[in-house]
């Protein structure tokens, strides 16, 4: 057979290859629907909003909040340090979602006004394959009802209490400062106020 | 036939990397590609209906309690049926899912639980799904932010 047909069925075979192939770009879960069920409704995909209340006050680094409501309301409030993916671009290719995930340490906690979206978004980032994504329980809703309006009443705390109720105090008072002032000193603000985790690891460059 | 024998090296390589690549890429998982596509009902929010448009879907309506001992099924119309959450994505479940013809309405006590298996059913290719709720502003900011005006942050 001529060399440049064996070449000709070689390519069209390729190309057949190439068709049958989904169009690069497009997202698809690639993990176990069974094992991705079991991932995301367990209770270890959750955190409160009273652990992420110590997130915040702690200004820990191995978090990332990603607020998933529109860039609007995230103007309006938002949980301090938190960065704005809406949901509906979660997997648009310009987001570039994996980017948020390269570092494995890092946890990436999703969260919006209630359960839907972040649950939503914890399914689609576990089943592209990311692992250390989470949701914050009840979303903003449940912050505000837990750590924006936390009151003491009775006669006696126990220590676990007024640990807990100190943290909720000092997360209302972040969450107050940075989202009562104007947008232009917003980030500004954030970025004086954050920590170097340089400082902490006890190295230096 | 001289041909082929010819050059059945060749067509051999060609035709098991053509099944390995149809392989990997179509079997991979059960779920279909392109996931925006079939999370697309999910941004505009016309997948989650409550009650009373319940009563106004057309069809052969399978509601699915998504409960362990069949708590919700008070809630739902008759012809309801229970499994718990995990047991959803088992073969046998999934099929009759797939196989059903007419919306399939979700309902748990906990919404991101509906929430999550109605994604993880339409990534499966499951279209006329819904997520039923009880109050349909679980997305909705129910608190007013009231900003501190006496703040003067140091910078």
């Amino acid at each position: 057979m001529n060399p440049r047909i064996v070449f000709s069925i070689l390519l069209g075979s390729f190309g057949l290859i190439l068709a049958f192939l989904p169009s690069p770009g497009t997202a698809r879960l690639t993990e176990n629907p069974k094992t991705l069920l079991y991932q995301s409704i367990e209770k270890s995909a959750y955190f409160s909003v009273d652990q992420v209340a110590r997130f915040v006050v702690s200004e820990d680094s191995t978090v990332l909040l990603v607020d998933l409501r529109n860039p609007i309301d995230f103007k309006q409030v938002s949980i301090p340090g938190s960065i704005n993916i809406p949901y509906n671009q979660l997997l648009n290719k310009e987001t570039n979602l994996e980017s948020y995930f390269a570092d494995n340490k890092k946890r990436v906690i999703f969260y919006s006004n209630g359960d839907l979206y972040s649950g939503y978004a914890l399914v689609l980032a576990r089943g592209l394959g990311f692992a250390n994504s989470y949701s914050m329980k009840g979303g903003l809703n449940e912050w505000f009802s837990t750590v924006m309006n936390s009151a003491f009443t009775g006669d006696r705390i126990s220590a676990r209490e007024n640990a807990l109720f100190e943290t909720r105090t000092r997360a209302k008072k972040y969450f107050t400062e940075i989202n009562s002032l104007p947008d232009s000193l917003k980030l500004q603000f954030a970025q004086k106020s954050s920590f170097d985790p340089k400082k902490l690891d006890g190295g230096c460059e | 036939m001289h041909i082929l024998k010819k050059y059945q090296l060749l067509f051999i390589i060609v035709i098991v990397s053509a099944a390995l690549v149809l392989f990997k890429s179509l079997t991979s998982s059960g779920f279909k590609s392109d996931a925006d596509k079939w999370a697309a009902a999910s941004f505009s929010g016309e997948n989650v209906i409550s009650q009373e448009q319940l009563k106004d879907l057309s069809g052969n309506i399978l509601a699915i309690d998504l409960s362990d001992h069949g708590e919700n099924m008070a809630k739902l119309p008759e012809g309801a049926v229970s499994f718990p959450p995990k047991s959803v994505m088992d073969d046998r479940i999934l099929r009759m899912i797939h196989q059903h013809n007419g919306p399939v309405v979700l309902y748990a006590d906990d919404l991101a639980i509906s929430a999550k298996i109605w994604m993880l059913l339409s990534q499966t290719g499951q279209t006329q799904l819904y997520v039923l709720t009880d109050s349909m502003d679980n997305e909705t900011i129910k608190y007013k932010f009231r900003p501190d005006t006496l703040i003067k942050p140091e910078l």
